[in-house]
């Protein structure tokens, strides 16, 4: 594990050192080619190559170059990376010149590489043989070929929609490494119809034995004039029989044994054009009703039943049968009925393609609904097509069909309910489907952008409860407090208390007992003290008072105030010294000035 | 005690909304008449006039969207139909009748199919007009202050309501959001109805932009915008477009 990692770091580092060290050639197997034979082209990409460079190939015209593969090999020497990344392509001349291939570039890492160009000369094909171009083997240069492909038509000259067959065939002599690739000629211009199955069979061409698979599409030109059937492609992969050229005999054992490892060697097939001329059809003798149709066909046409009650529909169908495209045929016209109604309820095709011919049949199917009792006449239906081998145009009508309808012994039934193909009866019924009643109960008029959410009333619901919720909350923990906080408490309780005493003392003042008046201020002083600082009443003395009001931040003049206070009434109750009630009044507002002040203790 | 006099206030209060004049109700009945004797541009007219002023009214919606539907003016039944549906939703006329006037309609919009639940959830958020909804939030909102107000003084059950209390305030906290979806979507989010019979929607607002789509007589879309006499309206997520002012109606 730990030499892994160690490898690859050292293959990073080595990656980032050496990873200019870069070269680039391009090499082709001849520069000299015929116009059906093809080049390999190398390219080669050597040095410290990490990841796959992108790779510019100019392509000049007249050439077309296909990718066929590439291989890449990285060795580490030494903590050095070497690589090299070969690109194999194929190029197929088409057409005839001097070329240049090149210059190759490659961008790696913002640089770029360059290989010089190669000039390619392309000389006319040496040997023409059935329109075919054709690929030997390097080593088995001989005269006949083992694989090549053709195109042929049965016809060059047609008239517009006449059916022209192309036929494609691949000559095999030799096993192909994998399924070949097809590449179908384009046939612009032309209505083409593909014609199942492909054939195979054997032929025997130059003593060569050939495995011949053909396939053949029909085609209908669309209209007159010079037309051009391209080249059709075929890629196809041979085994590389040189990599074997060297056979020992267990050689039969390593090619089972390695087939896997077998390499194709690609190898690409081109047909010539064919060029074919489409003649319009004659103007002369052209029939009124004809429709484009180029073949040979039959036409018959029936009615389901000969005799109906009024309203009834009847199917009319009409069969067109012949040799030809069936698919761009047309309905016949049919001449109009009196009284009666004509509804097109479509067409079906049969096609069958056999003798490599488009044949078939067309029945287009028509729904004719007579509105009153009697004798009507269908047609005659005239058709016409034009004979491409005959040349001519040829006319055909079919002879009016008779229809008996009797009175419907029912009402005439409405045009809704009519039943016409495609619609069914449930359908109808559903249309039919009527809405409810109105309503007749007295309205409920409302205003239209009144709501209830945001009505007043919503706003207080809302808002009521949660304000008294909140302030339950704040009664239920004072409540609480008075009750677990004796200090708390008291100091609640003082206010009240000193309060009630000095009013007290008022009544005493009244009565003129100074002794018991002083006892009384003294007495509630000293109590709202006590209260408010939770001191205990016998453990109060002056001086303890003093101290923890001092404490309290109780500011100095009030102090000084309080122990004036506590002075005068102790000499009030002790000394016999004679206090006017007028003496009295004053102590009683310096009391309840105090019990004031003190009241701002926290 | 103090619960029952609160029910019986919003008692109070929705009664009071069924005062209504009786010359409405003298216009409301010569609309039906006519209805009757299948007069239904009359029938439209006098239903209309009653809507005229600042009124709105579930029955003469519901009515007048019959009287449209008779006329086979899609459009405008479908119109109706959704405006009486927004003030009664558990009408079964209206559904089917709307249901009806829907499948009328030429443009077939999908409709997601949604899951159960959803449906069961979604079934009760169809069902309730926002008066409705708003009822329910402000009982169920008292009912947990009640809770509350009952907690304080109940000290010895005051830990079992607290872990009980979200029993209580899960519903609340749906039905509010549903209260407010519903309030936005039917206030603040414009729907229309297309009433031309063929609408071409374009790219901006004006007769030169671009042909987006068309659009037909009854398809409901989502107005997104409005410039001058043109709306941008909104199908899904990937159709956009401007269509006039007079080719729809707002629901």
């Amino acid at each position: 594990m730990k030499r892994i990692v160690l490898t690859i770091l050292i293959v990073l580092i080595a990656g980032i050192c050496y990873a200019d060290d870069i070269s680039i050639s391009a090499s082709t197997d001849r520069q000299e080619i015929a116009l059906d034979e093809q080049i390999t082209l190398n390219i080669t990409v050597t040095g410290s190559v990490t990841k796959t460079p992108q790779l510019n190939i100019p392509v000049p015209d007249g050439l077309t170059a296909y990718s066929s593969g590439r291989s890449q090999k990285v060795s580490i020497i030494n903590g050095q990376i070497t690589g090299s990344v070969s690109f194999n392509y194929t190029i197929v001349p088409n057409d005839v010149g001097d070329y240049t291939l090149g210059p190759f570039t490659i961008d790696y890492k913002g640089k770029t590489y360059s290989a010089e160009s190669i000039s390619v000369k392309v000389t006319p094909r040496t040997t023409k043989q059935h329109q075919a171009s054709s690929y030997t083997y390097p080593q088995v240069r001989e005269s006949h070929k083992e694989l090549f492909i053709e195109t042929y038509v049965d016809k060059l000259r047609a008239y517009v929609n006449e059916q022209v067959t192309l036929t494609f065939a691949f000559y095999q002599a030799v096993n192909l490494f994998e399924n070949p690739v097809y590449k179908p000629p384009s046939t612009t211009g032309f209505w083409a119809e593909d014609m199942p199955p492909q054939t195979k069979s054997y032929k025997v061409i130059d003593g060569q034995r050939y495995l011949v698979t053909e396939i053949r599409t029909a085609l209908f030109a669309t209209s007159s004039g010079e037309f051009t059937i391209g080249q059709a492609r075929l890629e196809a992969s041979v085994e590389d029989l040189e990599r074997f050229s060297s056979r020992s005999p267990f050689d039969i054992f390593n090619r089972d044994a390695f087939s896997m490892f077998r390499r194709g060697k690609p190898i690409i097939l081109t047909t010539e054009p064919i060029e074919i001329e489409i003649l319009p059809l004659p103007e002369e003798d052209k029939p009124l009703n004809f429709k484009g149709d180029v073949g040979r066909f039959d036409i018959t046409a029936s009615v389901d039943k000969k005799k109906v009650e009024e309203g009834q529909p009847v199917t009319l169908k009409i069969k067109i049968k012949g040799t030809g495209n069936i698919k761009t045929v047309s309905s016949p016209n049919i001449p109009e009925i009196p009284d009666a109604k004509l509804y097109d309820s479509g067409s079906s095709e049969n096609i069958s393609k056999q003798d490599y011919t488009v044949q078939g049949e067309k029945i287009f199917e028509k729904v004719i609904i007579p509105k009153r009792d009697g004798r009507f006449e269908i047609g005659p239906i005239g058709y016409s097509y034009f004979d491409p081998i005959a040349k001519r145009y040829i006319k055909k009508n079919i002879g009016p069909i008779y229809l008996d309808v009797t009175e419907s012994e029912e009402a005439p039934i409405t045009e809704s309910v009519m039943l016409v193909p495609g619609l069914s009866k449930e359908e109808v019924r559903l249309l039919k489907k009527d809405i409810r009643y109105i309503k007749t109960k007295t309205p409920n008029l409302q205003s239209r952008h009144s709501y209830l959410y945001n009505s007043m009333f919503s706003l207080l619901i809302v808002i009521l409860p949660a304000f008294l919720l909140v302030f339950l909350c704040f009664y239920e923990f004072h409540r609480e407090r008075l009750r677990q906080d004796i200090g708390y408490a008291r100091s609640r309780r003082a206010k009240g208390m000193v309060s009630r005493r000095l009013k007290k003392a008022n009544r005493i003042m009244d009565k003129g007992d100074a002794k018991i008046f002083y006892a009384e201020i003294y007495k509630a002083t000293i109590e709202y003290i006590a209260d408010k600082l939770n001191i205990p009443h016998p453990s109060i003395t002056k001086d303890i008072l003093e101290a923890r009001l001092k404490d309290k931040a109780v500011p100095p003049e009030t102090i000084e105030k309080l122990k004036s206070l506590f002075d005068i009434c102790d000499m009030a109750r002790f000394a016999s010294v004679n206090f006017t009630k007028k003496d009295m009044k004053e102590t009683l507002e310096d009391a309840s000035c105090v019990v004031s002040e003190l009241g701002r203790i926290r | 005690m103090k619960k029952a006099s609160l029910i019986l206030l919003l008692i109070f209060f929705a009664c009071v909304n069924l005062s209504f004049a009786q010359s409405m109700e003298e216009i409301y009945r010569k609309g039906n008449l006519s209805y009757e004797s299948e007069d239904y541009e009359k029938a439209v007219s006098l239903y209309e006039s009653l809507l005229d002023k600042d009124k709105v009214s579930a029955e003469v919606f519901y009515n007048l969207g019959n009287s449209y539907f008779k006329l086979k003016n899609i459009g405008r039944a479908i119109l109706n139909y959704e405006r009486a549906l927004r003030l009664i939703p558990r009408d079964r006329d209206i559904r089917l009748n709307l249901g009806l006037a829907r499948s009328m309609a030429v443009d077939k919009i999908d409709v997601s199919e949604k899951g159960f639940i959803l449906n069961v959830i979604l079934f009760l958020y169809r069902r309730m007009n926002i008066d409705e909804l708003t009822m329910l939030v402000l009982t169920m909102y008292l009912v947990v202050i009640l809770v509350l107000i009952f907690s304080i003084f109940f000290v010895a059950k005051r830990k079992i309501i607290f872990y009980n209390i979200g029993i209580l305030i899960a519903p609340l906290i749906l039905f509010s959001i549903f209260l407010i979806s519903k309030i936005h979507s039917e206030n603040f989010v414009e729907k229309a109805v297309i009433l031309a019979e063929k609408i071409n929607v374009r790219s901006g607002p004006k007769e030169d932009y671009l042909l987006q789509f068309s659009l037909h007589e009854g398809t409901i879309v989502r107005v997104v915008k409005e410039r001058q006499s043109w709306y941008e309206i909104d199908l899904s997520r990937d159709l956009r477009g401007w269509l006039p002012k007079d080719s729809v109606g707002i629901i």
